[in-house]
């Protein structure tokens, strides 16, 4: 069993530390956010397996409720601090520097989730909603705030359907 | 450039690009397999999660490197302890039966009514407890569920079932009481399996074994969700 599970991480792990840092805007976050997520999902391996579950899309969408969930409530997972970092940060030319990744960063989780799977994943409303065990005038309000504040934020760098 | 192609364009930057480290894999199914462990109440190795939910107890603290977040006291001998149900099987462990409802569960007194696991509850449809004993401390795990009521009891007090398994035996020595069990897969002495429960068609005992010996035992209904183990 933990064969065949560290060859899911194996294979997986480069795509989830990419989406984890899309859905968290730092590297740190985004290695404690993969980490936890895995070690979950592979306790409960062969479950996930007999129940049909399509493995990496499992995982995604329980790394995004993490991420909703993880600051709402109190860092029950205190324990990350402690494991090993499983991330390199490939610091290329400062994507820290860009202004759209700034203002992302800046939204509440929630906010950015919804961007994430919106933006980054391609999901419908109705996908985002059923992921994040939401319904469907919360994505939308979410998505709506998030935009308002983003195009806020980068003023007049971003285009807005032509009122400029 | 509207803002949906900036962000699409922003999302397919390969600077978002993390490679893991050449331990990652490593940890991480480490991590995987000690939480699995865990739940299933084995003792050794339980560091990571009794810091985690704040357990304590007659546990080995063991060798993680995690601080304690609450070691309080343990009562001294002369506390005297009310003595702790001892045979798990076939239909709950003393007064704790599978199928109770959540009231009559925390009626015996032997179950806290805190939740241990916020984001199971929140996702699943059940709730994970710890079991007490009088003094309060915990001597292993619950798991009640919002439809089947009382759907798993996972003691750490190396309870024995009717059939007279118990932590210690060998598989062998296991597979001749639960013929189910010769058929544990072993990872470096590790693996769990699960076997029928003579007399609960309803029940399933998991085993798990930790350096081939049997280190946990827990009862559950056989058609409990994944999700929903302790």
């Amino acid at each position: 069993m933990d064969e065949d599970f560290g060859e899911f991480v194996r294979a997986a792990l480069p795509g989830l530390l990419r989406y984890g840092h899309a859905l968290t805007g730092n590297p740190h976050d985004a290695a404690d956010l993969v980490q936890t997520v895995l070690e979950k999902v592979g306790s409960r391996w062969a479950a996930l397996l007999r129940k049909g579950a399509e493995p990496i899309a499992y995982v995604r969408r329980s790394m995004a409720n993490a991420h909703v969930s993880r600051w709402r409530r109190t860092r029950r997972e205190n324990l990350v601090a402690e494991l090993p970092d499983i991330s390199i940060h490939h610091d290329h030319d400062r994507l820290e520097d860009e202004p759209l990744w700034q203002a992302l960063r800046a939204l509440p989780p929630k906010q950015r989730a919804v961007i994430v799977l919106r933006y980054y994943d391609g999901l419908s409303e109705a996908e985002i909603a059923e992921s994040l065990g939401v319904t469907k005038g919360t994505v939308k309000s979410q998505t709506s705030k998030a935009m308002a504040s983003l195009r806020l934020r980068l003023g007049n760098l971003v285009g807005d359907g032509g009122d400029r | 450039m509207s803002l949906d192609d900036e962000l699409r364009r922003m999302f397919q930057d390969e600077r978002i690009d993390l490679a893991p480290t050449p331990v990652a894999e490593r940890a991480i199914v480490a991590g995987a397999r000690r939480r699995r462990r865990n739940r299933r109440g084995l003792a050794v190795g339980a560091g990571a999660l009794v810091a985690v939910f704040g357990v304590v107890g007659g546990m080995a603290a063991s060798g993680f490197g995690h601080v304690e977040k609450t070691p309080a006291a343990q009562p001294s001998t002369t506390t005297a302890k009310q003595p702790l149900p001892t045979v798990l099987g076939p239909n709950g462990l003393g007064p704790l039966q599978l199928g109770m409802t959540r009231k009559q569960v925390h009626d015996t007194g032997l179950v806290s009514q805190d939740v241990l696991d916020q984001q199971q509850a929140a996702e699943h449809r059940c709730t994970t407890h710890e079991l007490l004993d009088s003094s309060g401390a915990s001597f292993g795990t619950v798991v009640l569920s919002r439809s089947a009521g009382l759907a798993e009891v996972l003691p750490r007090n190396a309870p024995r079932t009717p059939e007279g398994l118990r932590a210690g035996m060998t598989v062998e020595q296991a597979g001749n009481l639960y013929s189910e069990l010769r058929k544990v897969v072993l990872s470096a002495g590790s693996g769990s399996a699960q076997t029928p429960v003579p007399g609960n068609s309803r029940a399933v005992f998991t085993v798990d074994f930790n350096n081939s010996k049997v280190t946990a035992i827990s009862l559950r209904f056989n058609d409990n969700d994944e999700d929903c183990s302790g």
